[in-house]
């Protein structure tokens, strides 16, 4: 058992990333100004960018975390850093904003303000505070209250407009149009990719569970499917289908081609075909025998049985699969634009083509918070649902 | 040592998969040059068939040693912070570390590898540091759940027959949590692998760049050199990794002779 | 010799060893017994300090154990667990001879240990030396559990529910090889058991916990002739406490040896224990048996009256 001792010991992890955020505010480049968007810049730290007042906001919160840190243990203790350490992320996005508002309007129209070294480490330190206070924190809504409100005041900055003259958004506003085009993209891509996996991966699955002795055989294939690295795959389905459609014209007419959404979509869907198979088959097999057995002895016919017993009972275990594959046709589907078939990648690929930090900046993160709120709002789901955290 | 349990491991080996796709991916990397100058009479639109920004060789020994290097790395951090995490020490930290790795898992490799570079630039560097970042969560994920799987009964004799704590760390626990953590390793080696195919468009030398030369130019011939390689070599190691696994579960601890 | 000290152990506030004092001599069987959640392994754990005491003194022949480094305290005596716990990546061979490794005995001598312990624990070395613990069934496994805990000669052998996962048949003639091997060996043991025949047959002395507090110690007849209150009573049988007074007592006790009239029949140890005179008595369809005392070849008489002690 891990009691607390009396007079326990200081938790030093809040205190180390305190500690390093407190030097990335006191020495690292807060905001960067370029005069325009493909140059370097001059980085600032956040005493010169934003004068006395702002280092001070972030010390007092910093302060704080590390009093509650070195505090006795005490009920939503953790919950409190958690909150500290999520009014600091909001802090330093906010002063991000600020900042480049102020420096935006001293100087050109062609003038950017990116965010440095420094910001990122505060940035990062919170985060990292947030997720052990999250962790460690006993009570459920001491879990989730900090991360709803560290949300929430995100969503908050950037539908204010607080945020709007750091580069990062300027980017984003001068490409406003194409990136909802792409954004629908990748969720298409992603959406067909996964269908085609839940629709032959279920069916695979399932074929394993009724076939035990094939079960083997078939896993195999699919984990050499899964060990072929990602862009291979991708690239690997354009020869077949150009030749394909060159021996078949007639294919071409239903848009099917060997570079486009196409093979992007069947690359996908082969990739989630192995966590699916798997999953289902493992969700199934779970369920007790004796319970299958019973439900048997009762008269219960094959249907019925699938219908009351199998699937109820491989619900959670089928949702995870769902939110794994999900969060993994994501990350993949960025991929897509390299043969062609658009999605967030595109703006990856094409700002390191153009050296154009900002632009990676904007399809990078853009996957990364897609690929996040599938995974948390799923795994939410799944809590809702089945009264037990996802695991 | 005589001949018999030598033939007989060569004529075994010679049964198994890893074998023959070993010797495929082989000699397609030093037979490659030869053969690309043959290949025309798949690509009829008449593109240029040899890859000559580098030779083949060359690009699996550079893929070969980014992720090699990476997976050290990783392996030494990952396995670091689960022995850390299951210690009396770091007990407190596991729930945070266990969700720092659920969280970062949902992270796309492209997205990690596409943040890496303004701060390091593009080529090797943002490669290595990507591969690392991503290959500890395997690493990190197989240690955790493989030094949980051990009995608590186990450990319980084991503090009570006057094992130091490193000596139970060394001799029971690792052991005997081996092949779950080997599991780790290799699904951790396997995104590596992968993950470094993509580092081609950030500007590292692996069998990926083949491929990305190749459709950013349109040359099919490109892609499917490189494709076809870089997915033998995958498979290789994956089934190298197989191999070591199979011959873990049959012998713990190196026991030769185990009757049954 | 082992001496508690009012020694207390609490866990988040409740207090699973409290105040407890006891003193267990050399070469004794020492049964610790009680309901679950009674304090009796944690007091066990304290021992072999896998478990610190927040309060009080457990001395080891007059030196007090918190001065001892656990790890050194803890090759001085052997541990035996209900789950057995062998390692299971090593030999019957190398998980006995774990202890004589880590203390650096030669291999020669290691090897005819281990070889000299599986013959005492019923196993044949030259079979299941080389097995490992899943090619054992539990008994087995549970045996060469014995074997490990034995290996590097320990001043105190310490077992926690050691044969409870076992079956009954199995579980009796473990308990006949422990007891044998103890005779033997003259070895300290501390068992914790929660099942009363097996704290009868073994128990030199019973020590009954409640709550974390000792409240009786004893001989196994002294005890259920006089329960301490209503719940050692129960404990031990309740309305069936009398049969288990029957395992605990042995003929010798309650038979007439001067009585000259002689009965027919197969005579009965004067060292069998009442119940098995009970039973020879019910399936025999008598009321008297014939005794004979094997050390000495006396003859006498055992009638039932006398064996329900009226």
């Amino acid at each position: 058992m891990a009691a607390a001792r009396p007079g326990g010991r200081v938790d030093a992890l809040p205190l180390l990333l305190a500690a390093i955020a407190l030097a990335a505010v006191a020495f690292g480049g807060f905001i960067v100004v370029a005069p325009n968007r493909l140059l370097s810049g001059a980085p600032l730290t956040l005493w010169q960018a934003q004068g006395a007042g702002a280092p001070a906001a972030v010390l007092t919160l910093l302060a704080l975390i590390a009093t509650l840190a070195g505090l006795r243990d005490f009920r939503f203790r953790w919950a409190l850093i958690g909150l500290a350490a999520g009014a600091l992320v909001i802090a330093a996005m906010a002063l991000a904003g600020l900042a480049a508002a102020a420096h935006a309007e001293d100087a050109g129209r062609l003038t950017r303000v990116s965010l440095g070294a420094g910001f990122w480490t505060l940035l990062a330190a919170g985060l990292l505070i947030l997720a052990d206070a999250v962790g460690r924190e006993r009570s459920l809504p001491g879990k989730v209250v900090p991360v709803l409100a560290t949300g929430l005041g995100m969503a908050l900055l950037m539908a204010g407009g607080t945020l709007s003259q750091l580069s990062l958004a300027r980017e984003y506003a001068v490409r406003h149009q194409a990136y909802l085009h792409e954004l629908l993209r990748h969720l298409e891509l992603t959406g067909a990719g996964l269908a085609l996996a839940l629709l032959i991966g279920g069916a695979i699955g399932l074929m394993a569970y009724r076939r035990p002795r094939r079960a083997g055989s078939v896993f195999a294939v699919l984990d050499i499917v899964q060990t072929i690295p990602s862009l291979a795959l991708f690239a690997l389905l354009i020869g077949p289908l150009t030749a394909l459609t060159a021996l078949l014209p007639g294919l071409r007419q239903l848009g099917i081609s060997g570079i486009g959404p196409f093979p992007a979509i069947l690359a996908l869907g082969l990739y989630g075909l192995l966590p699916v198979a798997r999953g289902v088959h493992a969700g199934l097999s779970s369920v007790p025998n004796a319970v299958v057995e019973a439900a048997r002895g009762m008269g219960l016919t094959e249907a019925q049985i699938v219908r009351h017993t199998l699937v109820p009972l491989a619900l959670p275990t089928l949702f995870q699969t769902l939110r794994i594959t999900l969060v993994q046709l994501i990350g993949l589907a960025v991929l897509a634009a390299l043969i062609g078939a658009g999605g967030l990648g595109t703006f990856i690929f094409q700002g390191l083509g153009q050296t154009a930090v900002d632009l990676v900046l904007l399809g990078a993160l853009s996957a990364i918070v897609l690929a996040l709120l599938a995974d948390i709002g799923l795994r939410g789901l799944a809590f809702l649902l089945f009264r037990r955290p996802a695991r | 040592m005589n001949a018999g349990p030598a033939a007989d491991g060569a004529s075994r080996l010679l049964r198994r998969p890893v074998f023959w796709v070993g010797a495929v991916f082989l000699a397609l990397t030093f037979g490659m040059h030869a053969l690309a100058p043959h290949l025309g009479f798949l690509f009829p639109e008449g593109a240029r068939l040899v890859y000559t920004r580098a030779s083949f060789p060359e690009l699996v020994a550079s893929h070969a040693l980014l992720t090699g290097a990476a997976s050290l790395v990783a392996i030494a951090i990952g396995l670091s912070a689960a022995v850390f995490a299951t210690r009396p020490a770091g007990r407190d930290y596991a729930a945070t570390l266990e969700m720092l790795s659920a969280v970062a898992q949902t992270f796309p490799p492209v997205a990690v590898l596409a943040l890496a570079v303004p701060s390091l630039g593009y080529g090797a560097l943002p490669t290595v540091f990507a591969l690392v970042l991503y290959g500890v969560l395997p690493v990190m994920g197989g240690a955790l759940a493989g030094l949980g799987s051990v009995p608590g009964a186990v450990l319980d004799a084991a503090d009570g027959a006057g094992f130091t704590p490193g000596g139970r760390l060394w001799r029971i626990e690792l052991p005997l949590a081996a092949p779950i953590i080997l599991a780790g390793i290799r699904t951790s080696v396997t995104i590596g692998i992968g993950t470094a195919t993509i580092g081609s468009t950030v500007g590292a030398l692996t069998l990926g760049s083949p491929i990305i030369d190749g459709l950013s130019g349109d040359n099919p011939a490109f892609v499917l050199q490189g494709t076809v390689l870089v997915a033998l070599f995958a498979v290789t190691v994956d089934l190298g990794f197989g191999e070591v696994e199979r011959a873990l579960v049959r012998q713990p601890s190196g026991a030769s002779s185990r009757t049954r | 010799m082992i001496e508690f000290e009012s020694v207390t152990r609490s866990f988040g506030g409740t207090r699973a060893v409290d105040e407890v004092t006891l003193a267990v001599e050399r070469g004794t069987i020492c049964a610790l017994v009680g309901t679950s959640g009674s304090g009796k392994s944690t007091l066990l754990r304290l021992v072999n300090r896998l478990l610190d005491p927040d309060g009080g003194r457990i001395r080891l022949d007059g030196v007090d154990i918190a001065g001892i480094a656990p790890v050194e305290l803890r090759r001085r005596m052997g541990y035996v667990i209900q789950s057995v716990g062998l390692f299971p990546h090593w030999t019957v061979e190398r998980n006995v001879a774990t202890v004589p490794l880590l203390l650096g005995w030669p291999a020669a001598r290691i090897a005819a240990r281990v070889a000299e312990l599986l013959d005492l624990v019923g196993l044949a070395p030259d079979v299941h030396a080389r097995r490992y613990p899943d090619e054992l069934s539990g008994g087995q496994q549970q045996r060469v559990g014995v074997a490990r805990a034995l290996a590097a000669d320990p001043e105190l052998l310490l077992m926690d529910e050691p044969f409870g996962a076992v079956d009954p048949p199995t579980r009796r003639s473990l308990q006949d090889s422990l007891a044998a091997i103890q005779k033997r060996t003259g070895t300290t043991i501390i068992i914790v058991t929660h099942d009363v025949e097996e704290a009868i047959r073994l128990g030199g002395t019973l020590a009954v916990l409640e709550h974390g507090r000792l409240v009786q110690t004893g001989t196994p007849a002294a005890v259920l002739a006089h329960p301490a209150n209503e719940q050692v009573a129960r404990f031990f049988g309740g309305p069936l406490l009398g049969l288990h007074l029957l395992q605990a007592l042995n003929v010798g006790n309650r038979a007439n040896f001067t009585d000259p009239s002689q009965v027919g029949g197969e005579p009965i140890d004067a060292d069998a224990s009442l119940e098995t005179a009970l039973a020879r008595m019910i399936a025999e369809g008598t009321s008297r048996l014939p005794v004979v005392n094997p050390a000495n070849g006396r003859r006498g008489v055992l009638e039932l009256a006398e064996l329900v002690g009226l």
